[in-house]
């Protein structure tokens, strides 16, 4: 019986895993091209499980987590690029350090792989110098910080090709043609795997997937140890939980920390993807939006907020941009032409808001709500908050 | 811990008490403040222009934090979507000067060259609908959005309020179009104090939004202070539960609140429309985002606090403008709330202490 | 039981949304024109960000090719030519997305029937662009990027040469490059005896770069350059930048940017604080160009320059006046600042493919490719210019034009080859 228990549990996330495994193959064989897609929303489901350790586990309202996103990002235009023409210096790189005409590219460019631990640990640190003196804010003082620092940060690297005369992030105009990741001692055969192209998402799509596996496994390591105990603690009470010998602050920014992590490797992946980064993809409406997909889809619920992540950008790259043309295969169809000639795209940001609405009016605690919280929510509230979660995701 | 202290405590018990980050901090604000004086002195009358610019702009900022810090105050929710009622204000004022609604022509057009009275008359209307028209938005979206989510987790109406933002502003496209829209130029631009100097320009449309917001806020401040029913929102704004043992209606209350809140949003969109001659259907959002920026800045819930945190805002961004370079304005005010708040954890004058009748501790 | 009704509910919603999401992936895309016998048929795709403020300028431009299509009934030559819309902005951002740009870029890269691409409108999603587009050898025509260094050297010494991995050439637009436009607004200011100039730009890619090559055109003339700065498009009014240039005094204020980043408030501020356009002269580029303009900026709009990179519809050919007329005949809408160059490249793509078809008996993006860059002495609606071999107009004249009356009155024609 318990050995059944335990097997029926593992097998939705090995079902799930294997599903995510054979997609862009199924998708090759369908002609669907979704792979492109599936890549962009792994890099925010990764972006949302790194909030929700800061927003679910911890009960950090953050406003402006699009900065470790950007600083990640920044980091592999930097160490990957030709960006600083000033020195040339390879280490490892993939991609082919020479252009077209023969002449050495000149600028920084470092495996991709270094740089993603780079890109996670620079995120790191710039979220404990951030939370360090700030932390100790309460509830919504602490949110109106964090989004300070997401205002500030992208700011920043709009104005940073001119520090002092020193051209440090290329302004508005960002950093492009970023080199591609890739394995270079690879045999010949695997030549798409050596240096990833364009042409071939499938070494894309298989890195972003490592990278979310990666970051769920962290993400239940985490809730499950003693600092995910500490974390659910301060979120339900901060003085019950400095009584009870907790270092507040201490606690508080190593979820931080972890968090920037995430949103680091998101956006360190995230430029090699596009190739190109500019200050204004990093925008206030960004950080609302991965807090919308951990909140829609079930705070500190793992599954529920990478639904929350798929259905959001799901609704943004698919849905609303399809919409448009059932309406009007609904106008021809029924030979009306108010539908048929209806500027649907017009509504967009409309029907964007009305589907935060209504989604979150059905399930106020997300599609798939934390089961502890839930039960905070319906049972009854004397409940000792301070009980390890129990949850199916293990 | 230091920071509880802190907030019972005055000023100098503050810094006292207070750890090494706030030191630093209040060291940058020091350090910020003597190079601005330095520069001041240096040309006294472009210092005291730009001030007057700042405080202007500050003024209306002021108006839309207000709307923040009293649905704050009482239900703890970030109404993000009280940006873009603020910028319909603005597009229902226009309507009303234009005097054409859903293609029917009630009256013509007031413009520059209409009769003075009538202007004056146009510039009333136009307040009282916008005032109007936005708190009774207001209290629709807290009907529908907010009021069924008022036992759900705290997060999940701050989504609810992020869907609202996007529906409003997305009815500002269709209604108007993506580009700046003028409006009719009513308020005079011409120097206010022509009369008395030349170095120093104050002009009408300064003053006029001087003239209008002073009455507004001491309105406010009477209705929440002295009447019945802000009494009420006070004792709601301390304690939910308790104010309904009491007899007192916390549902009317709320809707109440909003209904406020959406009428000094109303006013900010026409004086701000008067004012600066333009608007555009995305003006909410950063005018938004300042204004939060200001609630907070001095101390969220206090309305007195909201004001001062406003006009510090404008004021930053002008000398800011002026001394730094417009580029950088904006970390500027960023980095000032930032370490205001490293500072004093409750925002300049303390968090609530008016809504709740005194005492800025809360839990 | 009634949570768990919801909970289906939900579901249901949920499964149908995605069934039909999946059918209408499924079911986009497939060539819907007849196969009249051995016609051969192609497909060209234009990509411009058709959500949020930028939406009405693109619409007219989406306008202009549909019109352009429709004046040769969808034929180029012997060849049918089917049109898609893509749109690479997100609902989300309000604007162009540089995934959706990367996205359909790759898309239409592994789609064979399309030979053409118009497109895009914003430099950064050319940035994007081009590399993916570049490795799949599709050429692409853009009515709207100025950015210099996407075709030819620019202070970035990796430039243009980073977009280009395979070396070849595929990119080429309609629109003179910033450095026309900028020397052009240099031009006529010192024509008009300026000495010192204010700049400000809106922090764009294309204000920003264009005030660049403004700063550098007006150095090298003796033009004293007071400062520089960038706003920010959603201030709520520019007082306090306009008290601190009042301050410093300047002949005249050249603005680099576009009329959604609030020019209407920029100049009512100017004009209020500075003074008017006669006392200090007020220069914007084609990004102000516009009906949007005037209305935004109302009276202060009086007097201002403006630049444009080609002639203006009354002083166009025949050609170029007949469009606007039949434009407005369609569509009933003026035309915008852009749709004269985006009908300008629909058409030179559909004589591209023409030309290829008759060269080559069947039409490739190869070949499209090479005769784009061979279009020379094309008699367009912007006047009679050819392709460069960085894919750049040879245009050099541009016109210069003031607002008198509430109405952009042409002024001079400035030829920047002196």
């Amino acid at each position: 019986m318990r050995g059944d228990a335990r097997l029926n549990k593992l097998a939705l996330p090995v079902g799930l895993i294997l599903l995510a495994l054979v997609f862009p193959f199924v998708d090759d064989a369908l002609g669907t091209n979704l792979t492109f897609s599936a890549i962009v929303v792994a890099v925010f489901v990764m972006l949302a499980l790194g909030l929700n350790i800061v927003v679910g586990f911890a009960g950090l309202l953050d406003l402006g987590f699009v900065a470790f996103y950007a600083l990640g990002a920044y980091v592999v235009g930097w160490l990957a690029s030709s960006h600083f023409q000033q020195v040339s210096f390879s280490f490892l790189s993939a991609a082919n350090t020479t252009t077209v005409s023969g002449v050495e590219k000149p600028g920084i460019h470092i495996s991709f792989w270094i740089i993603l631990i780079l890109a996670g640990a620079f995120a790191a640190l710039c979220g404990v110098i951030i939370g360090a003196p700030t932390l100790r804010l309460r509830g919504d003082y602490l949110a109106i910080v964090t989004l300070g620092f997401g205002e500030i940060i992208p700011q920043f690297f709009e104005n940073g090709n001119n520090i002092f005369g020193f051209n440090l992030t290329n302004g508005v105009v960002g950093i492009k043609a970023i080199d591609s990741p890739g394995f270079p001692f690879l045999p010949d055969a695997l030549d798409d795997w050596q240096r990833f192209t364009t042409s071939n998402l499938n070494p894309w799509y298989f890195t972003i997937l490592a990278l979310v596996l990666i970051t769920i496994f962290v993400n239940i390591r985490l809730r499950d140890s003693r600092l995910g105990r500490a974390w659910i603690a301060v979120r339900e009470d901060e003085t019950a939980a400095a009584a009870m010998g907790i270092n507040l602050v201490t606690t508080k920014l190593w979820a931080y920390a972890l968090g920037a992590v995430f949103g680091g490797l998101a956006g360190a992946f995230y430029g090699a993807f596009i190739k190109s980064i500019f200050p204004t993809s990093f925008s206030f409406n960004v950080s609302i939006l991965i807090l919308c997909m951990v909140i829609l889809g079930g705070m500190g619920n793992i599954y529920g907020v990478i639904l929350g992540a798929i259905v959001l950008q799901g609704i943004n790259f698919y849905l609303l941009p399809q919409v448009n043309e059932w309406v009007h295969a609904i106008g021809d169809a029924t030979g009306s032409a108010l539908l048929a000639e209806a500027d649907i795209p017009r509504y967009n940001f409309f029907l964007f808001g009305l589907l935060l609405v209504i989604m979150m009016l059905l399930r106020p605690e997300g599609i798939i709500p934390n089961r502890q919280r839930a039960e905070e929510l319906h049972g009854g509230e004397e409940e000792d908050a301070s009980v390890p979660e129990v949850s199916r995701a293990g | 811990m230091s920071m509880v202290e802190a907030k019972q405590g005055g000023l100098l018990d503050s810094v006292r008490s207070s750890s090494w980050q706030s030191r630093i901090a209040v060291a940058v604000v020091a350090v910020l403040v003597v190079v601005l004086l330095f520069q001041a002195a240096q040309d006294p009358a472009q210092f005291v222009s730009q001030l007057l610019v700042g405080i202007t702009n500050g003024a209306i900022i002021a108006l839309i934090a207000l709307g923040y810090t009293l649905v704050y105050g009482i239900v703890e929710l970030i109404n993000f979507a009280h940006g873009d009622n603020f910028m319909l204000g603005s597009f229902v004022g226009l309507t009303v000067l234009s005097g054409t609604f859903l293609g029917l022509g009630f009256f013509a057009p007031i413009g520059g060259d209409s009769g003075a009275a009538l202007q004056i008359v146009g510039v009333v209307f136009a307040l009282v609908a916008a005032m109007a028209i936005c708190g009774l938005i207001n209290v629709g979206i807290e009907r529908i959005a907010y009021k069924p989510l008022r036992n759900a987790p705290r997060l999940a109406v701050l989504i609810t309020a992020i869907g609202m933002s996007f529906i409003l502003q997305n009815i500002g496209l269709v209604w108007k179009g993506a580009s700046q829209i003028p409006f009719p130029s009513l308020i005079p631009d011409g120097n206010a104090l022509g009369a008395f100097t030349d170095a120093l320009v104050y002009r009408w449309k300064d003053l006029f939004i001087i003239l209008v917001t002073i009455p507004l806020l001491l309105a406010l401040s009477y209705f929440v202070q002295r009447t019945k029913q802000g009494k009420a929102m006070r004792a709601v704004a301390q304690d939910k539960e308790a104010a309904a043992m009491m007899g007192i209606n916390v549902d009317r209350t709320i809707a109440v609140t909003f209904l406020l809140g959406g009428i000094l949003a109303g006013a900010a969109g026409v004086m701000f429309g008067l004012f600066n001659g333009t608007t555009v259907f995305n003006v909410g959002f950063r005018q938004g985002l300042f204004a939060f920026t200001a609630a907070v800045l001095g101390g969220i819930g206090n309305l007195t606090g909201a004001v001062v945190g406003g006009i510090l805002i404008g004021v930053i961004g002008a000398m800011s403008d002026q001394y730094v370079g417009v580029r950088w304005t904006e970390i500027m005010i960023f980095t000032v709330l930032i370490l205001v708040l490293v500072f004093r954890p409750q925002g300049l004058l303390g968090d609530r202490s008016s809504v709740q009748g005194g005492g800025g501790e809360r839990t | 039981m009634s949570r768990r009704r919801r909970k289906m509910g939900m579901l249901a919603v949920l499964g149908i949304a995605s069934a039909l999401m999946i059918a209408g992936c499924g079911g986009g895309g497939q060539g819907e024109g007849e196969e009249g016998g051995d016609q051969p048929t192609v497909t060209i795709v234009s990509d411009l960000p058709l959500q949020g403020s930028s939406r009405p300028q693109n619409e007219t431009i989406v306008n202009a090719i549909k019109l352009a299509l429709e004046q040769r009934d969808n034929m180029a030559g012997d060849v049918r030519v089917n049109y898609t819309s893509q749109d690479n902005a997100t609902a989300q951002a309000g604007q162009w997305d540089e995934a959706k740009c990367a996205e359909n870029a790759q898309t239409a890269a592994q789609d064979e029937e399309i030979v053409a691409w118009i497109g895009p409108f914003n430099s950064g999603c050319a940035a994007v662009e081009i590399p993916i587009l570049n490795e799949a050898g599709l050429g692409m025509v853009s009515p709207a990027n100025t950015l210099l260094g996407l075709t030819k050297p620019s202070p970035d010494p990796t430039e243009p040469d980073k977009y280009y991995p395979t070396g070849e050439r595929n990119y080429l637009r309609v629109i003179p490059a910033d450095d026309k436009q900028g020397r052009a607004g240099a031009l006529w200011l010192d024509d008009e005896g300026v000495e010192s100039v204010f700049i400000i730009d809106d922090r764009q890619v294309y204000g920003q770069g264009l005030a660049d090559q403004f700063e550098q055109n007006a150095e090298e003339l003796g033009i004293e350059v007071l400062g520089r700065e960038g706003i920010d498009g959603t201030a709520s009014n520019y007082r306090s930048l306009m008290t601190r240039i009042a301050d410093e005094q300047p002949d005249a204020i050249y603005y680099g940017g576009i009329t959604q980043n609030n020019a209407g408030q920029l100049i009512r501020d100017k004009v209020s604080i500075v003074g008017d356009n006669e006392e200090v002269i007020f220069m914007g580029p084609d990004g102000i160009f516009e009906e949007a303009f005037l209305e935004a900026a109302g009276e202060s709009a009086e007097g201002a320059y403006v630049t444009f990179g080609g002639l203006p519809p009354e002083k166009l050919s025949e050609e170029g006046q007949a469009f606007v007329e039949e434009y407005r005949d369609t569509y009933g809408g003026d035309v915008e600042a852009y749709t004269a160059y985006g009908y300008e490249a629909a058409n030179v793509v559909l004589d591209a493919i023409e030309r290829a078809y008759d060269e080559n008996g069947e039409v490739t993006r190869e070949g499209v490719l090479e005769q784009l860059f061979a279009t020379e002495d094309y008699e367009g609606v912007l006047g009679t210019w050819s392709f460069d071999e960085d894919g750049d107009t040879t245009l050099t004249e541009l016109s210069g034009q003031r607002i008198e009356g509430g109405e952009f009155t042409f002024d001079r024609t400035i030829d920047i080859s002196e």
